[in-house]
């Protein structure tokens, strides 16, 4: 029973992982169509950020929850401002154009802070659950997640904010029919997914630590959890997220890490050769 | 000088595709509450003329104004919001908003009371449209698109629309709604129209004034009663 509840939290903390690392860039690429290379970077500008912070003398949690995606957020605006305002649907140059990014950014942090990598502690500590122990910064992870996937659904789906999103991602030129500013609201966007990206990273940096070159881990996982959920942002960001944290953590567990890894990538290929649309393809299929 | 009786005055303007020009120094008046028609041949620029007034392509000489007020170099999203409302050919609803968030994007409204009271007054002149409000509208016909179009459009009250080829594959029935609905808002809210038509009963029954245009150029009015005379349509539209 304990080892049930035990492998229980473990799966919820790879799914809201999960969500975690793709809920910004769902946001980029999903709804804006902008492939951003640098995602991984806008998270590790997010972990800097609390560290940085927390190094400073602030409150962990006002580090993480405030400092990380305000600093990633208003790094996302300045870029949408200098260099993706140039390139929307211009799908190679956005790729080369946030490579670079990436590689700045990386090249940036590493000459400034150094090529070392450095720890924020993982508070709450331990909990046990019988004769096992499990991080209590696991329920942070899983609630964090809960948050973003009901904040980002109830903003695009109930308020008029979310409504002028999506209407101008479907067509901008419409949209200023109707007195919006159409620049306004892409340059907005872009920076939200730039700020939930820093928030992740923030949330994340307790657990994996601090380096320049830690975007890499995230981008990958990242992609294919959004190109795998589809059109639907928060449905198949969500659907995308636990079964491929499902798989990942249960052949993790019968056969080490590097399997769980691959086997995530061997079952996107087969539902994206089955289903191009992704998981919001079947879940269409079920409502209609 | 532009006079303050004149809603939207073109002057001498010259605009095109790339280096194509499509009009040519051409000049325009609309006054206020007038519906004026715009008749033309395919590819004499009459979409071309909506879309220069509305802003999406730039005037490469001459100038547009909108109550006196130089609006050239506005962009489109301003031009909107000082009263110019845009009701395109094709329709461009939002295929995946609800026709409800389709109508609300119509309105510059934060509180969500008067959006509502807002959308039911906007109902009172389109029923059709009020069992459809929790469709997507992408699956509408194109009758009911239009419909939204042109509700999603009056529902911000605009000064003037520009209406381009409403009629374009919708049956008759929703015609005559558009008709009925566009002379509600005449005389209820001193509405302007600017519509640009190859159905010539459309045109009829909405304009007080018909402009003909030719290579770029308006080349002449008429009373709209005129265009039941055969002779005089072929001779400016060559449309009989």
């Amino acid at each position: 029973m304990d080892y049930l509840a035990v492998v229980a939290i473990e799966l919820s903390t790879a799914i809201a992982t999960l969500v975690l690392i793709a809920a910004g860039l769902a946001i980029i690429f999903g709804m804006m169509r902008v492939i951003n290379v640098a995602h991984g970077e806008f998270m590790m500008l997010g972990a800097y950020a609390t560290l940085m912070a927390y190094t400073a003398g602030l409150n962990l949690w006002i580090s993480v929850f405030i400092v990380a995606p305000l600093v990633a957020g208003i790094w996302g605006a300045i870029v949408e401002f200098l260099l993706i305002r140039r390139l929307y649907g211009r799908v190679a140059d956005t790729l080369l154009a946030t490579w670079g990014l990436s590689l700045f950014m990386i090249g940036a942090v590493t000459s400034i802070f150094g090529n070392t990598s450095k720890g924020i502690p993982t508070p709450l500590g331990a909990v046990n659950i019988g004769q096992y122990s499990i991080s209590a910064y696991s329920l942070v992870l899983v609630l964090s997640a809960v948050a973003v996937l009901m904040a980002t659904w109830l903003v695009l789906n109930k308020t008029r904010l979310g409504t002028v999103v999506r209407a101008t991602i479907q067509n901008p030129d419409m949209a200023e029919a109707l007195g919006v500013d159409h620049r306004k609201v892409y340059s907005r966007t872009f920076a939200t997914g730039a700020a939930v990206a820093g928030l992740a990273g923030g949330v994340l940096a307790p657990i994996s630590g601090v380096v320049p070159t830690m975007g890499a881990a995230f981008i990958a996982k990242a992609f294919i959890t959004v190109i795998s959920g589809g059109a639907a942002i928060v449905a198949g960001a969500l659907s995308a997220s636990v079964v491929f944290g499902g798989i990942s953590q249960a052949v993790t567990f019968v056969s080490g890490a590097v399997w769980g890894e691959a086997m995530v990538l061997f079952v996107a290929v087969v539902i994206l050769r089955v289903m191009p649309g992704g998981f919001s393809e079947f879940l269409k299929g079920k409502r209609s | 000088m532009v006079g303050p009786h004149k809603l939207i005055s073109v002057q001498n303007t010259e605009t095109g595709y790339g280096s194509i020009k499509v009009l040519n120094r051409l000049s325009l008046d609309v006054q206020e509450g007038e519906f004026l028609g715009i008749l033309g041949h395919n590819g004499m620029g009459k979409s071309t003329l909506i879309r220069l007034i509305m802003g999406y392509l730039p005037a490469w000489s001459g100038s547009v104004h909108f109550r006196g007020k130089d609006i050239t170099r506005l962009s489109i999203h301003e031009r909107a919001l000082l009263g110019l409302g845009y009701v395109p050919q094709g329709r461009q609803i939002f295929p995946d908003l609800t026709v409800e968030e389709n109508l609300l994007m119509g309105l510059q409204c934060n509180i969500k009371s008067k959006c509502k009271t807002d959308v039911d007054k906007i109902l009172d002149y389109f029923p059709r449209l009020s069992r459809l409000l929790d469709r997507n509208g992408g699956v509408l016909s194109g009758g009911e698109q239009q419909l939204l179009a042109l509700a999603r459009c009056l529902i911000g009250d605009p000064a003037v629309v520009l209406l381009d080829e409403p009629t374009e594959g919708i049956q008759p029935n929703i015609l005559d709604e558009i008709v009925d609905t566009l002379l509600r808002f005449k005389k209820e809210r001193s509405l302007s129209l600017v519509l640009v038509e190859q159905n010539l009963d459309f045109i009829l029954d909405l304009s007080e004034r018909v402009v003909t245009l030719e290579s770029g150029r308006i080349t002449g009015a008429m009373d709209p009663k005129r265009l039941q005379d055969p002779s005089v349509v072929q001779e400016y539209v060559g449309l009989c």
